[in-house]
């Protein structure tokens, strides 16, 4: 446990989202904390993995003037390379961001005190007010900075604000217990039943986030389960099905769908990555796709909704 | 969560084929009005201006050729063309001299007359009006000093004589409900009780005498077609179509003679006062008022008695939005482009508090926002009026129409509006029952008051106090390389600047007092004053003062961008002092060809208005405050009203734009300036809510001349109940817990924008709102479409 007193406690914040629709009632502000356990293969925030600050570039906002290059006191900044930054020798200082006019070098994760971050969060007070909304917390995985995360809440309900968290289930089971106070939501992601799949595209075991999942419908927690619909990664009949068997084990009979987008890819390059993603990564989830999941679950007595809404009406 | 599968209403087959007619047909120039006007003035030298303005009038309506076409149940036009303008060259003239052969072959906002039609304007009406016109003996008595202002665009105070005196609280209910020959009988009244002798009296005199002859002629149209509807009749092709005109005939021969007697009646009476007023002053922004108001005692009656239904009223209403569509108004080029696509601005406004501040809202507000979706034309504007107690129920269609990607309606909020007019002395009843009129300005009840009437460009000001008083850009010639001034500190550049400000606009009000003392001696309007309360009362024109309440606005243009470039300048020159104030000017200057790098610093680092950045927001703060504090210490205007802050740009932001120097906030010289009283588009990237809390950092009760606010959403958001009941809780926050006073927005993404410059024959339904105005996407000219593509598209994403 820090030792700080919690004010002057420090969360690594990788962004903030105002007038957020998707992650909970009404209008909400979403807090993405940096670091996660998983490195899913189809993770759309690839820059919320790791637990650390980083730096990113934009090369088509550029122009050139090399501010950068002088205020980088590790000498990290290399013109002649492809990617701008020589990633063994930054130290992710933040020099370069600061000084960039362009904003094409920006700093990936910020440190806010709980202070801070509260404040940043009250500023859309009355819109929460008038729709039901308020805070939530996502990542990455929320839980990593499990301190951070509990006096944040804390201060969040202290000023009576509507709390929810996204989760993808791997924590303490404790830990997990220890937010439920502060918890108005849970929205918990169930991603892959068959333990060797999950190990396979996540990178780790999922039995702890299983029984996680049971726990937290067995004390009766508000929790929403939600699967992130990727392209034959999740959305497969056999992984569907498991999904329904589990759910209905644990006595849950909805869930709610999100589905994948592609358009994380150009990110993997600001962060001077150079791998990229399998083809059936490249393009986006169809509606048919989408609704051919829906049509799995409804045979295995299951409610599942887009969270997006469903299909683009217009 | 829902999905919307809600399907927009079709128009009835009758409607859609007047619609289309609409949409094709050109527009054309009528030229009775200006003949017959021109003619009155000649052949009766001695008589009055307003006597010579009414007899020009009634002339014009008794001899305007009519026609009442196939299917039309609601008939009249204002000029004898199917799609017309009528010419106003008493206002300003010689635009319309010098451009008469470009009408028909200028590339935007094209007007066709024949040749036959521009010979008699050449060579016979025309030279009547050269440098005689209101805006000629304005610009001869212009000062050395206001003209220089004046030609570099700090200020344009002659917007009264090219439309905006249109801007007026209009009474219609006194024709519903006692006819023309009540208003012809309450100034003979008053005629003959006007006390002998004095210059005041025979001014009086001649008012009635004005007021009488010209509501003659609107009773003359009328009465023009009841016999033409007869004649057709006899003729008709089905005994359907002779029952209709049968019909037709029966309902001039009644109105606006006489009171309204039926919903179908009253319609008709509107329709005839409102082409009665489009034949003096380019009522360019005549607003059609409460029009579910006032129209609803005869709805109501009609229903309850089982002679109409909601869907014959709705098949009414949706007639006369499509006829809205037949007048149009023709601009000199420089109008083309500040009021890019659309120069109209016929306002109907609909809900809102009563006299007593109880809630209006009525069925008849659901029948004309119901029309204004169906129907997706540019005219009329339909401005929808909230408060508290606005029935949810309302709240939910209008949260639809505005998510839907009509974009036809705005939305304002009564309780700001009210205390804004309440501030100036208008008595609170009065308050309650404003209006919108031209694109944002409200105007209280009974009350007379254009309130564009001066536009100021707020980044040329500053442009001009950074290099000495003269401008870095003119197109006049009047550039010139001055040593920017130097202050220790921002609070010392601050108060210079406001000084300097304050000056320029000190000139612009007193300019405006004198296009006032024109407005009243040369251009009377008989047919106007007698619908705005208390003109009748005191015997006195509008243009004198006549109205019971009295405004007069002044519009800041770049509001934005003045905040954003005040708020670098302090930021970088006297926060951080990384550069001084004349290296910042220097960059200006050359617009920042060797300073790209500090240009880009100005644009990214610098505090930007819209962001919820206190460093910008307590600027947009103060100058309202400031020039709130100016107006209200100025002499009143020459109708004796208060000078009101208003903050609407049409699409001056751009024109004006084009000609201001590079400005400290980044901006290029010549780019578009910020919209409205909104951020500069794309500059507001903390999404909605942190757009409107910078926004409401302003005391929008302080603007009583009105304020546009615009943002452009991603229709993605609003697929879901979930994405149009988050709008609508955005929307009602941002009125009732903020204090916002106006929000329009564009629902429509970058896309599909980008696709529609390529391929505009596939988007000529496309409609976006301006500011404070909706236009056609593909009718606008290239600078304004990339304004809009700029704005930030909020796509939660
Ligand atoms: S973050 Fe620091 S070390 Fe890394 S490139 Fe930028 S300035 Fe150099
Ligand atoms: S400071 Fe920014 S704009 Fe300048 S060279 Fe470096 S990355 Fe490019």
């Amino acid at each position: 446990m820090d030792v700080h007193p919690e004010n002057d406690m420090t969360g690594l914040v990788l962004d903030i989202q105002r007038y957020s629709l998707d992650d909970g009632p009404g209008i909400r502000t979403t807090v993405f904390l940096k670091g996660c356990p998983l490195s899913c293969r189809w993770c759309q925030n690839p820059e919320s993995i790791s637990p650390a600050p980083e730096i990113g570039f934009r090369a088509e906002r550029c122009i050139g003037c090399r501010t950068c290059q002088k205020a980088c006191p590790a000498d990290a900044i290399m013109f002649d390379n492809a990617d701008r930054i020589d990633r063994g020798r930054c130290t992710a200082c933040g020099a370069c961001a600061e000084g960039c006019p362009s904003r094409a070098m920006f700093a990936v994760g910020k440190r806010y005190s709980i202070s801070k971050l509260l404040e940043e969060v009250k500023r859309d007070a009355a819109f929460y007010e008038e729709s039901g909304g308020g805070v939530t917390l996502s990542g990455g995985e929320p839980t990593l900075q499990f301190d951070f995360t509990l006096a944040f809440l804390k201060a969040c309900k202290e000023a009576g604000l509507n709390t929810a968290i996204e989760t993808n289930g791997l924590a303490a089971s404790d830990n997990l217990r220890k937010l439920l106070p502060y918890l108005d939501r849970i929205y918990f992601d169930l991603k892959i039943i068959n333990s060797v799949e999950h190990q396979r595209l996540t990178g780790a075991d999922n039995r702890q986030i299983l029984e996680n999942a049971r726990m937290l419908v067995e004390c009766r927690a508000p929790v929403d389960f939600r699967l992130p619909v990727v392209p034959s990664m999740t959305a497969n009949k056999a992984n569907i099905s498991e999904i329904g068997v589990f759910l209905k084990k644990v006595g849950v009979r909805e869930i709610g769908l999100c589905p994948y987008h592609e358009n994380w890819v150009t990110k993997l390059s600001w962060l001077g990555r150079r791998d990229s993603p399998p083809a059936e990564l490249q393009k986006p989830l169809t509606s048919e796709e989408l609704l051919s999941v829906i049509d799995m679950f409804s045979q295995e007595g299951i409610n599942a909704r887009s969270v997006e809404g469903e299909i683009a009406a217009r | 969560m829902t999905t919307i599968t809600k399907q927009r209403r079709a128009l009835s087959q009758r409607l859609q084929h007047m619609r289309r007619r609409v949409i094709d047909a050109p527009r054309e120039l009528g030229i009775v009005r200006v003949r017959e006007v021109t003619n009155a003035i000649r052949n009766n030298r001695d008589l009055p201006r307003i006597i010579q303005f009414a007899l020009g009038v009634r002339e014009t309506l008794k001899k305007l050729p009519i026609d009442i076409s196939d299917s039309e149940l609601i008939v009249g036009k204002s000029t004898e063309k199917f799609k017309g303008s009528a010419l106003y060259p008493e206002l300003k003239s010689d635009g319309l001299i010098k451009e008469l052969d470009n009408f028909n072959e200028r590339t935007s906002m094209q007007f066709k007359l024949t040749d036959e039609e521009k010979r008699e304007l050449r060579e016979d009406i025309l030279p009547f009006w050269d440098g005689t016109s209101g805006f000629d003996k304005w610009a001869k008595q212009l000062d050395k000093d206001t003209d220089f202002l004046v030609r570099n665009l700090a200020i344009i105070p002659f917007n009264d004589f090219q439309g905006s005196t249109g801007l007026s609280y209009v009474d219609y209910r006194k024709v519903l409900e006692n006819g023309y020959e009540g208003i012809i009988g309450e100034a003979q009244a008053r005629l003959a009780g006007v006390s002998n002798g004095g210059p005041e009296a025979e001014d009086k005199r001649a008012f009635y005498k004005a007021v009488i002859i010209a509501a003659e002629g609107v009773i003359e149209l009328a009465k023009r077609h009841s016999r033409l509807a007869s004649e057709m009749a006899r003729t008709a092709p089905s005994e359907e179509r002779a029952k209709e005109l049968r019909e037709i005939a029966e309902i001039c021969a009644q109105v606006p003679a006489k009171p309204a007697r039926t919903f179908r009646e009253a319609v008709q009476s509107f329709w005839f006062t409102f082409c009665g007023l489009q034949q003096m002053d380019m009522p360019m922004e005549l607003p059609g008022a409460r029009i579910d108001q006032y129209l609803y005692p005869f709805y109501r009656r009609d229903v309850k008695e089982g002679r109409l239904s909601r869907e014959d009223a709705q098949e009414f209403i949706d007639e006369l939005f499509v006829r809205f569509n037949q007048v149009v108004f023709l601009g000199e080029y420089v109008i083309t482009r500040v009021v890019d696509g659309n120069s109209t601005r016929f306002d109907l406004t609909l809900g809102g508090v009563d006299r007593d501040g109880k809630d209006a809202t009525n069925e008849l507000s659901y029948v004309f926002l119901d029309a204004a979706d169906a129907v997706r034309l540019l005219h009329p504007s339909v401005t929808i009026r909230l408060h508290p107690d606005t029935p949810e129920s309302f709240f939910q269609a209008v949260g639809e129409v505005m998510t839907n990607g009509s974009n036809v309606v705005q939305v304002f909020n009564d309780n700001v509006i009210v205390e804004s007019f309440t501030r100036v002395g208008v008595p609170v009843e009065d308050a309650r029952d404003y209006v919108l009129t031209g694109c944002i300005q409200p105007l209280s009840g009974n009350m007379y008051g254009p309130s564009c009437s001066v536009f100021f460009n707020g980044p040329k000001i500053l442009e001009m106090f950074l290099n000495g008083g003269k401008p870095i850009l003119s197109l006049a010639g009047d550039d010139a390389d001055m040593p920017s001034p130097e202050y220790e500190s921002w609070e010392d550049f601050y108060a210079a600047f406001k000084d300097y400000y304050r000056s320029v606009l000190e000139r612009a009000f007193s300019q405006y007092r004198l296009v006032g003392d024109i407005q009243r001696r040369d251009l009377p309007n008989p047919v106007l004053s007698p619908l705005v309360p208390g003109s009748l009362e005191r015997g006195k024109d509008v243009k004198a003062g006549g109205a019971l309440n009295n405004a007069s606005g002044i519009a800041l243009v770049g509001n934005g961008t003045l905040i954003d470039s005040l708020a670098a300048i302090r930021d970088v020159v006297y926060t951080k002092k990384s550069h001084t104030l004349d290296e910042v000017v220097g960059w200006l200057k050359t617009d920042f060809e060797y300073n790209e790098e500090e240009r880009q610093a100005l644009r990214n680092h610098a505090p930007k208005f819209g962001t919820c950045d206190s460093r910008a927001d307590e600027i947009a703060k103060d100058l309202v405050d400031f020039t709130d504090e100016l107006l209200l210490s100025q002499p009143k205007t020459s109708r004796g009203g208060a000078h009101v802050l208003s903050m609407h740009t049409e699409a001056h932001h751009i024109y004006q734009g084009s000609m201001v120097a590079a400005s400290a906030d980044g901006r290029h010289a010549g780019e578009a300036m910020s919209p409205g009283c909104g951020p500069t588009s794309g500059m507001d990237k903390e999404g909605p809510t942190a757009s409107m809390q910078s926004v409401c950092a302003m005391d929008f009760t302080k603007m009583a001349g009105g304020s546009s606010y615009n943002q452009r959403y991603s229709p993605k958001m609003f697929d879901t109940e979930q994405g149009v009941q988050a709008f609508i809780s955005l929307l009602k926050a941002y009125f009732f817990k903020l204090g916002g006073q106006h929000l329009q927005i564009s629902t429509v993404d970058t896309e599909t924008l980008r696709d529609a410059q390529k391929n505009p024959a596939k988007y000529e339904d496309l409609l976006v709102r301006v500011t404070g105005y909706s236009a056609r996407f593909v009718e606008l000219t290239e600078a304004t479409q990339e304004e809009i593509i700029a704005r930030s598209e909020i796509c939660g994403c």
